[in-house]
């Protein structure tokens, strides 16, 4: 029944908010942290390689990132495009799984 | 702004049609748009929307036009009863009658959601409704959050899965379009939140 | 149709949330060049100092502050018990994601 994916799909789509909303908190903080004194590989990877920490924390945000992304797109792509349906979720799925492997491979590239 | 339409029904072109009907703002069926804005235009005063000295009259937006400043209201009404906005009780005349405490939290907020009478501003302003043929619309869900909270209505769970789905609750997007432009000072962007956690709720329960 | 605050919170809500979604592969495409060592990294965030880079970054700090403070609006509106100043929760969202933008901008 369309009214038990969407509500799935609603309940998820605000769980990942909550968590992307702590990440972003301590994403933007960092970013702003970091940027004094200008970007250095050397500074980034100090901080990140071997640090579990960390990549645990990059690790939960993709996740999050490849839930939430496709699940806002898919809104905006039936209200302004008019595309709904099985083609549209083939292509978010697609979608959701890019995010999460281009993501986590990028954690690997700062832990590793 | 209705004695402006009028006016020129009389003196101006008798073929405009336009609809009115208690001229004093109970009945809800004089709304147009007014300069881009659903109002209604009995209790619209010209200096209020005229800033720059024009004028500009449309039907509402968001449905058919029958003719000039006439929309069919046929659609918004045909969503009230698919969003199974119509009372379902279970008594009957040898049963007691219910006690409903009015300060109760459920009929404080269908006491503040139950004034609607239909006047569609609220359809006509909201951007969903215009981006999805067959969203439900603010007053048709704002009527099922009133009857969710009815304590002696039978029929919870049908309207539950009725106002669920993406023509339903989830459809909205928190433009609160609906609740600025309520004449009655109605806000459906609440009631529309409570049917999305009173539906979370119940599918979380394996009940949906 | 004539907006209000609450539609444009929306807009810039739905708007960032595309930008920020096309930018993504593309962020974690950068970053894995750190897979490459550090000093193919170290080249790379070299050729992100050029000012139009920069300028793109403030860009989307900004989108990422106001998608977030957008979404917290959004999350307020549908969890927490309605109250009339609700209505101004779109203009304590633009504060905030401008506030972001400065101390960024600040920060460079």
């Amino acid at each position: 029944m369309s009214f038990r994916n969407e509500t799935l799909l609603w309940m998820l789509q605000r769980a990942s908010a909550a968590v992307l909303a702590l990440c972003v908190l301590v994403h933007l903080a960092t970013i702003i942290y970091a940027v004094q004194g200008g970007l250095s590989a050397a500074e980034i990877l100090g901080r990140t390689r071997g640090n579990y920490g960390w990549a645990a924390f990059y690790s939960v945000f993709v996740l999050a990132c490849a839930v939430h992304v496709p699940i806002g797109l898919r809104a905006v792509l039936a209200e302004w495009l008019a595309w709904r349906g099985r083609s549209r979720a083939v292509v978010l799925v697609a979608f959701a799984a890019l995010i999460a492997a281009t993501g986590m491979r990028a954690v690997i590239g700062v832990f590793a | 702004m209705l004695d402006v339409v009028t006016h020129i029904q009389r003196a101006l072109d008798s073929t405009l049609a336009y609809r009115f009907a208690c001229r004093v703002g109970m009945c809800g069926s004089c709304a147009m748009t007014v300069n881009g804005v659903a109002r209604w235009t009995c209790r619209t005063h010209v200096d209020k929307v005229a800033a720059d000295g024009a004028l500009e009259i449309a039907p509402l937006r968001n449905l058919p036009v029958i003719r000039d400043l006439v929309a069919d209201l046929s659609e918004f009404f045909d969503k009230w009863a698919k969003a199974r906005g119509r009372f379902e009780g279970s008594a009957t005349r040898s049963d007691d009658f219910a006690r409903v405490a009015p300060q109760s939290a459920q009929r404080e907020q269908v006491d503040a959601a139950i004034e609607c009478i239909g006047c569609g501003v609220c359809y006509a302003s909201c951007d969903v409704v215009s981006w999805n043929p067959d969203y439900l619309g603010p007053a048709a869900l704002n009527r099922a959050w009133t009857l969710v909270n009815d304590v002696r209505d039978a029929t919870n769970l049908e309207r539950l899965r009725a106002v669920a789905g993406d023509a339903g609750c989830h459809a909205c997007h928190t433009h609160v379009s609906c609740s600025e432009r309520c004449p009655k000072q109605i806000a459906p962007t609440a009631g529309i939140a409570g049917l999305k956690r009173a539906v979370a709720k119940a599918a979380l329960r394996g009940e949906l | 149709m004539r907006g209000h605050p609450g539609s444009w919170a929306a807009l810039v809500h739905r708007v960032s949330g595309v930008a920020l979604a096309l930018f993504l592969p593309i962020h974690f495409w950068a970053l894995a060049h750190a897979l490459q060592g550090e000093a193919k990294f170290e080249g790379f965030l070299r050729w992100t100092d050029s000012p139009l880079v920069k300028f793109a970054e403030w860009g989307l700090v900004v989108l990422l502050a106001a998608h977030l403070a957008g979404g917290l609006r959004v999350l307020a509106l549908e969890f927490l018990p309605w109250r009339d100043w609700h209505k101004g929760l779109a203009a304590a969202a633009a504060g905030v994601a401008l506030a972001v933008g400065l101390a960024f901008a600040l920060a460079l």
